[in-house]
């Protein structure tokens, strides 16, 4: 698969998270480790339920393990409607 | 190697065993190879042999697992699969109905013997096709897995 724009601390809240490997994360999450390699190495985009999935078992909110760049799609942050 | 990748290299064996197979009881062995009629038929039964023992390891493996064993990343591939052989059997199918629609022409002025031949060719290659389309699936999720 191509590679994402974006990208992930997931490797680095693993290894946080007393060392944890990708099949105990895999496990948790209802994935293969497959998917969960290819979701560290930024190949494949998980979709938001996985996110959220991923995110909840290190206790984390979703931006804080994912990262989608500013300047990908030229979109620019607005001041917040709320 | 992903399970589902497993399932895709067992799906193309068992495509190559069958494809082999079926051509070699319809149109018998190339004359050009005719020397080698045994040492091919060997193989033959080799190939179909191996595809038995791969797929009752692979069924048996499955039942030990209790892991996940597909998610959406491999539905997403599978989707992909699918895909490709969608592509295949819709040329498949204009290159037949496209047979089918000179075939009446071609009865006017053809060989008699080769008009003969022509009829049962559709159904053989239709089954060729329904092996190329799942082929095709099977192709398309293993470079897709392969690629990380």
């Amino acid at each position: 698969m191509e590679k994402t724009s974006i990208s992930n601390h997931i490797r680095h809240l693993r290894f946080h998270a007393d060392e944890m490997t990708q099949q105990e994360l895999a496990d948790r999450i209802g994935a293969t480790r497959q998917t969960v390699h290819a979701i560290e190495a930024a190949k494949y985009a998980p979709s938001l339920e996985l996110a959220f999935r991923i995110a909840r078992v290190f206790g984390k909110r979703v931006e804080e393990v994912f990262v989608y760049p500013e300047s990908q799609d030229g979109t620019r942050h607005e001041k917040s409607m709320y | 190697m992903s399970r589902q990748e497993v399932y895709a290299w067992a799906a193309i064996l068992s495509n190559v065993a069958f494809l082999l197979v079926y051509l070699a009881f319809v149109f018998g062995i190339p004359s050009a190879l005719a020397a080698y009629e045994g040492d091919l038929t060997t193989v033959l039964l080799w190939i179909v042999f191996i595809d038995l023992v791969f797929q009752s390891v692979i069924t048996m493996q499955q039942r030990k697992v209790m892991r996940v064993e597909k998610d959406e990343r491999d539905r997403l591939i599978e989707s992909r699969g699918y895909k490709a052989g969608y592509h295949v059997f819709m040329v498949a199918m204009v290159l037949l109905i496209g047979h089918l629609f000179v075939q009446g022409e071609m009865a006017s002025f053809a060989d008699p013997v080769y008009l003969a031949r022509m009829q049962s060719l559709p159904l053989h290659f239709l089954v060729v096709m329904l092996v190329a389309g799942t082929s095709a699936k099977s192709i398309v999720q293993i470079r897709a897995y392969r690629a990380g």
